[in-house]
């Protein structure tokens, strides 16, 4: 817990340092976003489900929300939360039909055909047309407000899966995902594991959907485009699977599109598909290289 | 799409998930350089290339599905980045006419490879991957064969669909996305070789028929 608690600390003190000026401080929150979705990918992988579809997770709730926010507070929040119960739902159920390999097919398909779709979602109010292409509004936070805000939910999101991580529960999501038949055979339930690691990924998934439309005050369906999908693979990759070192490479990453995107607009995508093209190679280098300092220490 | 999909997956062992990009690139190419045979020929290229990195750096269906889909978007970001413009219509020629005569054909194709002792191999590596590597087929090249056949058709199909469609690069997802929706449907089946292509081909008419081209 000592060392959660240090590894927060420096997220913490990471995200004071970026509140200096305006542009680092919209910058760190866009880096919070991710870096949250980045932690709910984790979670799911715990229980050995890699999902290529988490923009659903991320992006649902949310854009219902927003599509409810054009008629009222009230049904936005409603929304929100039917597609909060939905988007869970749906993940477990494919948790619970499909096996490992099944449950990437599964997501990504799914992720895409909501994306492909989402621009159908076309609204009439007094006269006006909202959503398509262009979404729905949002509402906003102060950007001061809204750094405190994500840099908490940050910190305790991680500290949570840290605690997580150490805990009975989280012993029981390796035992699953490391062999699901061997885990139900020493006495672990099965289904009780499985929907607490995939509550837990909602939960910081919802949260990074919340800030990103405070952030942009606007959701479009880009919200659940494949970059946003493969987004917490790529991150996860490069930070060797480390709780830590996948927050920090999300920051790098959402700092790197930034740079580069300015440079030439689509950069950062060509970027993602080549690191998709060599994950195979990068992650087994990883693993390797991982090996040999733990041997070393 | 759903047959490129489904040869794809069951010979190849993987979801090819750069076929959208590639249905899109046959559309830039029918509005550039209107040639069929260059798109056939860059299609079957970018498929040996692809069967080649699967290979040597892939050990598993999720591994080369995640390859795959890095191929995709990379064709995805390229048109972007290289085409600026957000959508293309072609208005001087349209060679949608084209379209059900080179379904026909892929389908002829296929039944007729599938009847030929190269069609058996592949009916082997089908059934049982592993089982026909210790018989001595060569799996790679029925691989790479397979790979290349399915990229070049897919550009052929962006090519052939320009007509009728506002080019993006995103223009292939829906049809990605109703190709793997129908061959799931079909696996269900349980079916192997020309019975199961003959399913396929029912159940994608009966998709169009009664759902059209999703999205």
């Amino acid at each position: 817990m000592r060392r959660a608690l240090i590894e927060a600390s420096s997220i913490a003190a990471f995200g004071m340092l970026l509140s200096v000026s305006p542009y680092y401080s919209w910058l760190f929150v866009l880096m919070s976003i991710y870096a949250l979705l980045t932690i709910s990918w984790l979670f799911m992988k715990k229980i050995g489900r890699i999902s290529i579809g988490h923009s659903f997770l991320f992006g649902f709730p949310v854009f219902a929300g927003s599509a409810g926010y054009i008629f009222s507070t009230e049904l936005s929040m409603q929304l929100f939360l039917a597609g909060s119960v939905l988007s869970f739902f749906l993940f477990y159920l494919f948790s619970e039909l499909t096996g490992r390999t099944a449950f990437v097919f599964l997501t990504l398909v799914f992720s895409i055909f909501v994306w492909v779709a989402s621009p159908k979602l076309v609204f009439e109010k007094e006269g006006y047309l909202a959503g398509g292409e262009v979404g729905f509004s949002f509402p906003t936070l102060p950007q001061k407000e809204l750094h405190i805000t994500a840099t908490l939910v940050l910190v305790l999101i991680f500290i949570l899966y840290r605690y997580v991580e150490r805990s009975r529960s989280g012993y029981f999501m390796q035992a699953v995902g490391d062999d699901e038949t061997s885990s139900k055979a020493v006495g672990i339930n099965l289904r009780k594991t499985k929907a607490l690691s995939i509550i837990l990924s909602c939960i910081s998934a919802w949260s990074a959907g919340v800030i990103y439309g405070l952030e942009f005050g606007h959701i479009s369906p880009e919200i659940f485009s494949i970059e946003i999908s493969v987004f917490p693979f790529i991150a996860s990759l490069i930070g060797a699977g480390n709780p830590l070192l996948s927050v920090f490479s999300s920051f790098a990453l959402v700092y790197l599109s930034k740079i580069l995107n300015s440079i030439y607009p689509g950069l950062m995508g060509i970027i993602y598909s080549v690191i998709l093209i060599l994950s195979p190679k990068i992650g087994r280098w990883v693993y390797v290289k991982g090996k040999r300092l733990g041997e070393k220490s | 799409m759903a047959l490129l999909i489904s040869i794809n997956f069951r010979i190849g062992k993987f979801l090819n998930l750069s076929l959208g990009g590639l249905f899109a690139a046959g559309g830039y190419i029918a509005y550039f350089t209107p040639s069929p045979f260059l798109a056939l020929i860059a299609g079957a290229v970018f498929g040996f290339l692809m069967a080649s990195a699967i290979s040597r750096i892939c050990r598993s269906i999720i591994e080369a599905t995640i390859l795959s889909l890095g191929a995709g978007i990379l064709i995805e970001k390229g048109l972007e980045i290289i085409h600026r413009s957000s959508y293309y219509y072609l208005v001087s020629f349209d060679y949608s006419a084209y379209l059900p005569i080179l379904g026909i054909l892929a389908y002829l194709f296929v039944f007729a490879v599938y009847l030929s002792p190269f069609g058996l191999k592949m009916k082997f590596v089908e059934n049982d991957h592993e089982l026909a590597e210790l018989y001595g087929v060569n799996t790679k090249r029925v691989f790479t064969v397979t790979t290349c056949l399915t990229s070049a058709c897919a550009v052929l199909a962006g090519f052939l669909s320009s007509g009728t469609l506002a080019i993006s690069p995103t223009t292939g997802f829906g049809y990605l996305l109703s190709g793997i929706i129908i061959s799931a449907l079909t696996a269900q089946l349980r079916q192997v070789g020309v019975i199961h292509y003959i399913s396929l081909l029912a159940i994608s008419f009966a998709g169009v028929k009664f759902l059209g081209v999703l999205l």
